[in-house]
């Protein structure tokens, strides 16, 4: 029973309405809060720097973010169905290395070179490989994703020094490094892999029963399981899916060095999980989506180009991605609760 | 009072001499429950009576090590929770099981989505249907909801209405409610109460365990007390002596008056 109209009285029904009343607006920071902070670091530099708000530089800004964005897109999955993936650096060099050596047919594979587009199957393949291993152990035995993920980290990071001989594969045919190297339409074919892969990751979000199921399984793995849904598939697809989008990572990074370098990945881990938690996504699975991936992989780009431009250096620039991120999971988990 | 029950009457189930262990301790034995059709028998019994060992006989999710079930008049073996849904029995649990993170709609399909194209896990899902028909499923129950709304930001009492009416989606014949009131406010209950009888003028007969005599006495036709796993006689839940039930609850069937068996236990 509810009262209406200009009633005051305290009753139980008055009470939940402010409750919810100020969950929402509590709330509305965790949602609202990634792209306030985006908006509020473009007006700050375009005020501050002349060149900053330039096509040329926004371009730079979004070649500058697509490895990150990919890998963010990729463990985006994981980390809304509760699970996290920490391969995901080792995984990118370990699967561009092994395309890079195959198609080359270099070191491990001396003189065995192949067509480039077996090359990258196998190095996708392999990639995809790693994830089905933490997945399936995760999924079927229960143990953290945060452990076996770790597993393959050390793993991926062996393999991949053996496989490229602990030296970087020069001399990479021109097939293979267009992927990420090229330009189409004027625009940078790594920006073009990472938006179509954005898209693609957002309606798989959307509209398919895997999406529904990973939010389903990241709000309460218990009841999902209870209410029929095959959490194990489902756990284990996002793990594959996060390292495969760690391996693509892998083959455009090939385009932008020109050639394949063993420490590749090096600092890649945690930039695309910070992106996803600054987009908004939950910590603790549940809620999230792309578009949220997306401003907090711009968020960390833009901050970086920009304190380029108007003349700070690395170690301020860090210092500003931690001041960023702190605030971020500060309102994320606040906005949650 | 006299137990109401008659041969002749028309029984969607009949479960006769059941027997239960676990091991040496008997969880149930010779338990005979039968239910009408179209009515709401209540559950009543203390617990470790035995209360939901025998629904979850019922329900595929423990096998009787003894007696019969029938269906319509058909022995049946449900040995899985599928086999009884498929045989029309469907179950709601006292731990509301919904995913708070999703909307109405969503909790009601869960796990049984319409799609277009394949049904696989890539499956594109139809979502214009699925909120169509699971508004039509809440308007028919008067659930008054909003599809779209996060069932975190409902009230207790009513998520278990969106608990309840997943279970209705199939079109059910028989319905197990186990304790469906437990964890609600007084205002929570009266609305799945009233819903329990709505889904009785809908058609659906209805097995319901609860604690609470008040509204096992509110919403029972007839009330069906356990005892230390055995039958301890069922009352009619129309006017029925709430002394009665306790005194059956706590001590067993009355053989020579109440009380005498009490005082043998």
């Amino acid at each position: 029973m509810s009262y209406r109209g200009e009633c005051f009285v305290v009753s139980p029904s008055t009470v939940d309405t402010n409750a919810i009343r100020n969950r929402l607006s509590v709330a509305s920071i965790g949602r609202y809060g990634p792209i306030v902070g985006l908006v509020g670091l473009y007006v700050a530099f375009t005020l501050l720097n002349e060149q900053f708000l330039t096509v040329q530089n926004q371009l730079n800004v979004l070649q500058q973010v697509s490895i990150v964005g990919i890998m963010a897109i990729g463990v985006t999955f994981p980390i809304l169905c509760a699970e996290i993936d920490l391969s995901i650096a080792q995984v990118l060099e370990v699967v561009g290395v092994t395309i890079a050596t195959i198609a080359v047919g270099a070191r491990f594979f001396e003189g065995q070179s192949v067509p480039v587009a077996l090359a990258v199957l196998v190095g996708l393949g392999l990639g995809a490989a790693f994830g089905a291993v933490s997945g399936y152990v995760t999924a079927r035995f229960g143990v953290p994703s945060f452990m076996t993920t770790l597993a393959m980290l050390f793993l991926a990071d062996g393999l991949g020094l053996i496989v490229s001989g602990n030296r970087p594969i020069i001399g990479l045919p021109s097939s293979l490094t267009a992927v990420g190297g090229a330009t189409v339409f004027g625009l940078p074919s790594l920006v073009l892999v990472f938006l179509s892969l954005l898209i693609l990751s957002q309606v798989i979000l959307s509209y398919t029963k895997f999406g529904l199921y990973i939010y389903a399984i990241g709000g309460d793995r218990q009841s999902a399981e209870r209410m029929g849904i095959n959490v194990m598939a489902v756990r284990l697809g996002t793990l594959v899916i996060s390292a495969v989008f760690a391996g693509i990572a892998g083959l455009v990074t090939l385009g932008r060095l020109g050639s394949a370098v063993p420490t590749m990945g090096a600092g890649l881990l945690l930039p695309p999980i910070a992106a996803v938690i600054l987009g908004g996504a939950n910590l603790f699975g549940g809620s999230g989506n792309m578009i949220g991936t997306l401003v907090g992989v711009l968020i960390l780009g833009v901050l970086q180009n920009g304190l380029n431009l108007i003349g700070v250096g690395p170690s301020g620039q860090l210092v500003a991605q931690g001041i960023v991120l702190m605030l971020a999971v500060l309102a994320n988990v606040v906005g949650q609760n | 009072m006299a137990d109401a029950e008659q041969d002749d009457e028309d029984y969607v189930v009949e479960m006769e001499g059941i027997e239960k262990r676990f091991g040496e301790v008997v969880a149930l034995e010779d338990v005979t429950l039968r239910l009408r059709r179209n009515e709401v028998l209540a559950i009543a019994g203390d617990n470790g009576a035995g209360k939901s060992t025998l629904i979850k006989c019922l329900a595929g999710a423990h096998r009787p090590d003894a007696g019969v079930i029938r269906i319509d008049g058909e022995t049946v073996d449900i040995d899985s929770p599928r086999k009884a849904k498929r045989l029309g029995i469907e179950t709601t649990f006292q731990d509301l099981a919904v995913a708070g993170n999703l909307t109405v709609t969503q909790n009601v399909f869960l796990g049984r989505e319409e799609v277009q194209g394949p049904n696989t896990l890539l499956g594109v899902l139809d979502k214009g249907a699925m909120r169509e028909r699971a508004g039509e499923l809440l308007d028919d129950l008067k659930i008054n909801v909003d599809v779209d709304e996060k069932v975190a930001n409902l009230s207790g009492g009513e998520r278990q209405l969106v608990s309840i009416s997943r279970t209705l989606l199939s079109d059910p014949e028989i319905v197990i409610m186990d304790e469906p009131t437990s964890a609600l406010s007084v205002e929570g209950a009266d609305r799945v109460l009233e819903l329990i009888d709505r889904m009785q003028d809908q058609g659906i007969s209805i097995v319901l365990i609860s604690h609470n005599l008040d509204h096992v006495r509110r919403a029972a036709d007839r009330v069906h007390v356990l005892h230390q796993g055995r039958s301890a006689g069922v009352l009619d839940g129309e006017g029925v002596d709430r002394d009665d039930i306790v005194t059956r609850m706590v001590a067993g069937m009355p053989e020579s008056g109440y009380g005498e068996r009490a005082a043998n236990v």
